[in-house]
């Protein structure tokens, strides 16, 4: 797997980890099942989640502030579910990392950051055939959205309202 | 028409460019086909039988001359000088190359138009009634609601990825002509008891294998909470809409399976998640979208002509061509005029360029350049004076496109079928020739009077069969090709599911049993009884023994 | 899409999209052709999974799509799929006699890059 990002290609320094795990390492991604475990044990360390993308808004709330990182599951890039669970732990207030897992393409970028990810994991298979250089050209194919509050970015909608309100000269 | 801005135009063209990528990634082998497949559905793009074919978005079914000139021009220079008008409002061209398509979309993009979401397991096209503006029994013209939905859905980060297509229609209208109770989610404009007027919201129709009726979630959605509502309802959709098969992954699944309440219960939860909207920007929205709409300037009419009312008297075949293909305008002094695309014995829903041409030019002389697309793939001339009617009619006569049988037993939907389609299990465009050339007669059309047949080639149901008052699917039946009928159906506003009326039969004897059904009809109706009712009045199993007992006769 | 992959009967032939162009064609002896007379006929299962390997890698070179066996009797004018489906494919709509397929169309007549 390769980890990238708005910048890049990045080293994933977040190690994989199970409940019974001693590891060295200050980062952590633990199953669900693992998750009380890891952050009991009060070492200093960041503590991430990887959860299938059905998983409960309301039960990964209760660790919103101890958590580093979400890691959420694509089992296949037609799969859409994960765009939404982004969403809604955005909209319940999760201000940590959020990563999608699984076999994303360059083409899903833009969804993937509009939505609320922060990078994806994604098979070395596929980003060796799309490099990084197609992430960033389909990330940012379409400069303005139409829809609000999706983006970090500002939106059509905003733009023509700010219009309205004459905020906006350009 | 809706007039793009700046923002509109500037989206489009990003997104042709972008699909320009797409392609060359997908020819250097950047994507493969499975990845790419996704990425030229939400395009329009599919790859069928013989060659790929387009679907270019007509969203709610409008257009001008320019676009529709622009569109005989692509058929001309990149297919073989036709095109295709489908039962979503849509147009197809059967013969594009891979390689062409972006050229295409350039060329489409210079009139306003695209083919973003006619494909793909996102928020399709959105329709509407074709008598938008124009009908007298709207409480409001849909087309700006239908316009905020088509920017809002437009590669929505979210909503892209769906279990499976999502369709969308809006009416303002009391009767349905825009098939609302068959859609994924249908809005229908109404007003209230204090006179607001807001939106009636259903969800989870649809035909394909599994029928369904839509079913009302919200009687009375106040203006301005529209987009937040969608977002709810896709959300719930998109997280918990089945994907492990494809046959149960449509919207009207879900609702079935958690029921209407549950499901109601999800979607106030989800609003509740989403927390403050602003329903003051949407509404400013849309009446900047509303204002977006040129204004039709009609002129100052006597509700009646005499030149009208003259040309009747003199010409017969006028008279019953104005009496089979008009819609009455709250205009006075004019009429929508719908133009059969289904000559008998013609291909349903097909055009040539030249024809395609002309029409753009009757337009323009003739209903102040608008033109629409019906989903029984008709098209309708939506301004006419009533003093110009005979000069419209006989220039369309001269065109082939005078055909007096809208709403008759052989004005019929047809998908494009085996003849195309990669889905399909057997011809329907075929059968609907045969049909309608066994029912030429005028006079014996009219005799028999409304009688809507349907014809899909495959359980997908694209001909919407399910629907037709006599619905005909086409099926593989021991490595022939062999035609379920139902009857009973019903598209409007009082929607139900037809009822099969018995083992399949060949391509050949479906005129025969169509003719069966009809005569049984004659000869039981009541007087002024149209075919549905007396379907009704009888019910579906006396219509099956007629027809069961004359096929042992046969046999 | 295929309709028979299982079971299937002997000989067969093997059909695919040309990438660029969309048009079917089939698998010859000289690489990829428009014209079902030239289309190599596999009389046996070795020859049949020669041909579906020939697919499997023209899909993986971008020079086609959605290549699959079909099932073919012999007759005196070359193969004929078995299944109308196939048939329909071979021959192009029946609904208009203009647009039928024919491998000498000028606007068909070029090779496909192989």
């Amino acid at each position: 797997m390769k980890l990238l990002d708005r910048d890049g290609i990045r080293i994933d320094e977040f190690f994989r980890a199970t409940a019974e795990d001693r590891v060295s390492h200050d980062r952590l991604i633990v199953p669900p099942d693992a998750l009380e475990a890891q952050l009991s044990s009060r070492e200093m360390r960041q503590v991430g989640v990887e959860v299938s993308n059905v998983a409960s808004v309301e039960e990964l709330a209760r660790y919103f502030d101890d958590l580093a990182l979400i890691a959420i599951v694509f089992p296949a890039y037609s799969d859409g579910r994960g765009f939404t669970l982004a969403r809604r732990l955005r909209n319940a207030g999760f201000r940590g990392v959020l990563r999608a897992v699984g076999p994303l393409i360059a083409d899903q970028f833009a969804h993937a950051l509009a939505c609320g990810f922060d990078e994806i994991e994604a098979p070395e298979s596929i980003v060796d055939r799309q490099p990084f250089e197609q992430w960033r050209r389909a990330g940012a194919s379409i400069s303005l959205p139409y829809q609000q509050g999706y983006s970090r970015a500002t939106s059509i909608f905003e733009q023509r309202r700010r219009g309205r309100q004459g905020e906006c000269n350009a | 028409m809706y007039n793009y801005d700046q923002f509109d135009a500037d989206f489009v063209r990003e997104r042709v460019a972008q699909f320009r990528d797409q392609v060359g990634r997908r020819l250097d082998g950047s994507l493969t086909e499975e990845e790419f497949k996704p990425l030229r559905l939400q395009n329009g793009l599919y790859l069928q039988l013989h060659a790929y074919m387009l679907r270019v978005a007509i969203p709610y079914g409008v257009l001008n001359a320019t676009q529709f000139r622009q569109l005989a021009l692509i058929a001309d220079r990149f297919d073989r000088g036709y095109a295709h008008f489908t039962t979503r409002q849509n147009l197809q061209f059967n013969w594009p190359k891979l390689v062409d398509v972006p050229d295409i979309l350039d060329l489409l993009a210079d009139v306003d138009m695209h083919c973003i979401q006619t494909s793909g397991n996102c928020i399709r096209n959105v329709t509407a009634d074709q008598f938008a503006g124009v009908a007298g029994d709207e409480i409001e013209d849909p087309r700006p609601v239908a316009e905020l939905i088509r920017q809002w859905s437009s590669h929505h980060p979210e909503f892209s990825f769906l279990p499976r297509k999502f369709k969308v229609a809006v009416s303002g209208a009391a009767r349905d002509r825009a098939l609302l109770k068959a859609h994924d989610l249908a809005i229908r404009i109404v007003r209230n008891e204090a006179g607001e007027t807001g939106y009636e919201v259903l969800v989870g129709g649809g035909l394909g294998r599994t029928p369904m009726i839509g079913k009302v979630v919200r009687d009375f959605l106040p203006k301005g909470q529209l987009l937040a509502y969608l977002e709810a309802v896709m959300r719930v959709y998109n997280a918990e809409g089945r994907r492990d098969n494809k046959y149960k992954a449509r919207i009207k699944i879900l609702v079935h399976e958690i029921g209407v309440e549950a499901f109601q219960a999800r979607v106030e939860a989800e609003l509740r998640a989403i927390g403050s909207t602003s329903p003051g920007d949407e509404l400013e929205e849309l009446a900047r979208i509303a204002a977006a709409f040129d204004t039709v300037h009609y002129s100052r009419l006597a509700p009646r002509s005499e030149k009208f009312d003259a040309a009747c008297a003199r010409n017969a075949r006028f008279a019953e061509w104005a009496r089979t293909n008009l819609f009455t305008h709250r205009v006075d002094g004019y009429a929508a005029v719908t133009v059969s695309l289904k000559p008998v014995g013609g291909v349903p829903g097909d055009m040539t360029a030249a024809q395609m041409r002309l029409f753009a030019e009757l337009a323009e002389r003739f209903s102040l350049d608008e033109i629409r697309v019906t989903h029984a793939q008709n098209l309708v001339l939506p301004h006419v004076r009533l003093d110009d009617l005979h000069a419209l009619w006989l220039e369309l006569v001269d065109a082939d496109l005078a055909t007096a049988n809208v709403g008759l037993i052989t004005d019929i939907i047809a998908c494009p079928g085996l003849d195309y389609c990669a889905l399909a299990t057997a011809r329907s465009i075929p059968i609907a020739q045969a049909i309608s050339t066994r029912f030429a007669d005028a006079a014996r059309q009219a005799e028999i009077g409304p009688l809507q047949i349907k014809i899909s080639g495959c359980i997908n149901a694209c001909g919407h069969h399910h629907v037709g008052h006599i619905g005909i699917l086409g099926l593989e039946k021991r490595g022939q090709e062999s035609y379920q009928i139902t009857l009973g159906g019903d598209a409007t506003e009082n929607a139900a599911i037809g009822d099969l009326l018995g083992p399949g039969v060949s391509a050949q004897e479906v005129p025969d049993a169509i003719e069966r059904i009809v005569d049984h009809y004659l000869a039981h109706r009541l007087t002024d009884e149209l075919f549905i009712d007396t379907v009704r009045r009888l019910g579906v199993d006396e219509f099956r023994a007629a027809f069961l007992g004359a096929q042992d006769e046969a046999a | 899409m295929s309709v028979s992959t299982k079971h299937r009967l002997l000989p067969v032939i093997l059909i695919a999209n040309d990438l660029r162009s969309g048009d079917v064609v089939f698998y010859a002896d000289e690489g990829w052709t428009r014209d079902l007379g030239n289309a190599r006929v596999a009389p046996d299962q070795a020859s049949a999974d020669v041909l579906e390997a020939a697919g499997a890698r023209s899909v993986g070179q971008q020079h086609v799509v959605d290549a699959y066996l079909i099932e073919v009797e012999p007759t005196r004018d070359g193969p004929r799929p078995r299944h109308f489906r196939e048939r329909f494919r071979t021959t192009g709509p029946t609904i208009y006699p203009h647009l039928a397929r024919r491998a000498d169309a000028p606007a068909q007549a070029a090779a496909v890059s192989e």
